[in-house]
């Protein structure tokens, strides 16, 4: 069942950004994009994840050895 | 003329009425389940924070609640519509057939009708939520186990693939009405012994495989550390907090059905009641503590996590055991999990610091046995399909390399990358201060750590990290 406010006397703009971006029927253009818009933001948090993490863990293994007098390798992880 | 009562309501009326409010019963019950289930999260974090070394609370504990912020996407996208699609094996039904199934099939599509607001569908929302929340607790149950080494990111990538494909997959096949083991073979896990607990178990030994123990758990000479909670309030608070919330989860289980008898059924859709699954929780706590109190000889740890494997060995049979089956089962498969632990930890020397795979592993996968032995011959879905010590065999061996050989993989591939565990010098110094820059009890001296070496010699952290910085680690 539809529940987009198609039936709040809006401009045609408006009406259509809504019914665009809310949750009325399933299978719309609109719940597709919204889904592969979601699924990307997923992803590329996991892998933002994975780089975010791997630069700060370098950075303080390379400071740990620098200070125990070792040399530091910037691409050990 | 003003019509009387019985001309003005007619039955069809009445049956709208009792229909809508049967609705809205069911999306109350699931809604306030899941609200109790958020209390086994607040549990597992808190145990094992309490758990970790005070240099690592902080990744510990955030590790838990990131649980909640990856699962929950993967399952939205992924993970519901496993469990809606797959129920027959790896290929998916079709969701534009006449079936029961294929209507399910369909519902569950994320961009699909049923998978947002739709005030045609009280139920779905809160279903695929209670569902969610069993996937959460699959990843808490690997949380634990790998703390204090596991990089945050490579177990939040194995979180996502437990939470929202491996257990959600094995619960299509064998935790549903349409699953073909269900119909095809009468496997019966009513309240998820082996599809939640057995499987995160044995994906949690699969990953352990790979990532090695902590630095200091064990030398050369066989001998092994064990390392003391920071602080055992909050781990034993964290347990009671996940007790409290399994009373919510063995409720999620069931289907509420307030307007025929008997009101409930199982998740295979036989009747059942709420009543009889509170008499095995409660009674499985109570055998589950005894067993873990006898065999680990009053070892706090083993007697508070005997009490959970206890009740997740008897959660398969749970609608249909007698109570006093409940009390023998739970107490001599906590005994026999605080066997297996033992030999988990210091035979095969795999560092399982919260002991998962044994309470939830083997107790799970025990828990499907008993009900072969116990419960065969009981009707299990709706073809009533008699359970039986063949069909929970199958389960079993379906659901171990199921669940094995993704965790080992995944594991082995993050590992061949460099991304699975931390540098030796920040697992030394605690994941704290590397991942977030501040030790979080500055008013607590960080005192230098003692490391048992691999020649079994005691030496100062500090000195294996300069070591380790002159490449001799």
């Amino acid at each position: 069942m539809n529940t987009a406010p198609d039936s709040v006397d809006q401009n045609g703009l408006t009406d259509a950004v809504a019914a665009f971006f809310t949750f009325g029927p399933g299978f719309t253009t609109g719940m597709y994009v919204l889904t592969v818009l979601g699924i990307a933001l997923m992803a590329l948090s996991l892998i933002a994840w994975v780089h975010t993490e791997n630069r700060r863990l370098n950075e303080a293994a390379d400071r740990l050895r620098a200070a125990n007098g070792g040399a530091t390798s910037p691409t050990e992880g | 003329m003003t019509p009387t009562l019985m001309q003005a309501v007619d039955i069809d009326t009445v049956n709208a009425a009792l229909t809508q409010d049967s609705k809205v019963l069911a999306e109350q019950f699931y809604f306030f389940t899941v609200a109790i289930m958020w209390l086994i999260h607040a549990g597992f974090m808190s145990y094992e924070a309490g758990v970790a070394r005070r240099k690592n609370v902080m990744a510990t504990a955030l590790k838990n609640i990131l649980t909640i912020a990856v699962v929950t996407p993967a399952f939205y996208y992924f993970g519901w519509v496993i469990y809606g699609c797959f129920q027959r094996g790896f290929i998916p039904t079709d969701p534009w057939g006449d079936s029961a199934e294929a209507a399910f099939c369909a519902s569950t599509i994320p961009w699909g009708d049923a998978m947002g607001p739709n005030l045609a569908d009280n139920i779905t929302g809160v279903f695929w939520a209670a569902f969610l929340l069993f996937s959460w607790t699959t990843g808490s149950i690997l949380s634990g186990a790998v703390i204090e080494r596991i990089r945050l990111s490579a177990y939040l990538i194995l979180a996502v693939v437990l939470g929202s494909i491996v257990w959600i997959l094995d619960a299509a096949w064998g935790w549903s009405a349409g699953g073909w083991l269900v119909t095809d073979f009468g496997f019966h896990d009513a309240i998820a012994s082996g599809v939640v607990h057995g499987v995160a178990g044995i994906f949690t030994l699969g990953v352990l495989l790979q990532l090695g123990p902590r630095i200091g758990k064990y030398d050369l000479k066989g001998r092994m550390r064990r390392f003391l909670p920071h602080n055992l309030h909050m781990t034993l608070l964290g347990l009671m907090l996940i007790f409290a919330g399994f009373y919510g989860f063995y409720a999620a289980c069931l289907v509420i059905t307030s307007t025929a008898f008997p009101g409930w059924l199982n998740i295979y859709l036989n009747p059942t009641t709420l009543s009889a699954i509170t008499f095995t929780i409660t009674v499985g706590f109570a055998g589950g503590f005894i067993g873990g109190y006898f065999a680990s000889r009053g070892d706090p740890f083993w007697t508070v996590s005997g009490g959970l494997a206890g009740v997740i060995s008897v959660s398969a049979g749970a609608d249909v055991y007698a109570p006093s089956l409940v009390f023998l089962i739970s107490a001599g498969t906590a005994a026999i999990v605080v066997w297996v632990g033992g030999v988990i930890e210091q035979k095969l020397r795999i560092d399982d610091a919260v002991g998962a795979v044994a309470v939830h592993g083997v107790a799970g996968f025990l828990g499907l046995l008993w009900v072969g032995i116990f419960a065969a011959g009981y009707p299990t879905g709706v073809n009533n399909v008699p359970s039986s010590f063949e069909g929970q065999l199958i389960g079993i061996l379906t659901f171990f390399p199921l669940a094995f050989l993704p965790g080992y993989a995944i594991a082995w591939l993050l590992k061949k990358m460099n991304l699975l565990r931390v540098p030796v010098e920040v697992e030394l110094e605690g994941l704290d201060v590397a991942e977030f820059g501040q030790d979080f009890y500055p008013e607590h001296a960080h005192a230098g750590e003692k490391i048992i070496d691999v020649d079994g010699t005691a030496r100062s952290a500090d000195e294996i990290s300069r070591q380790a910085a002159k490449g001799l680690v």
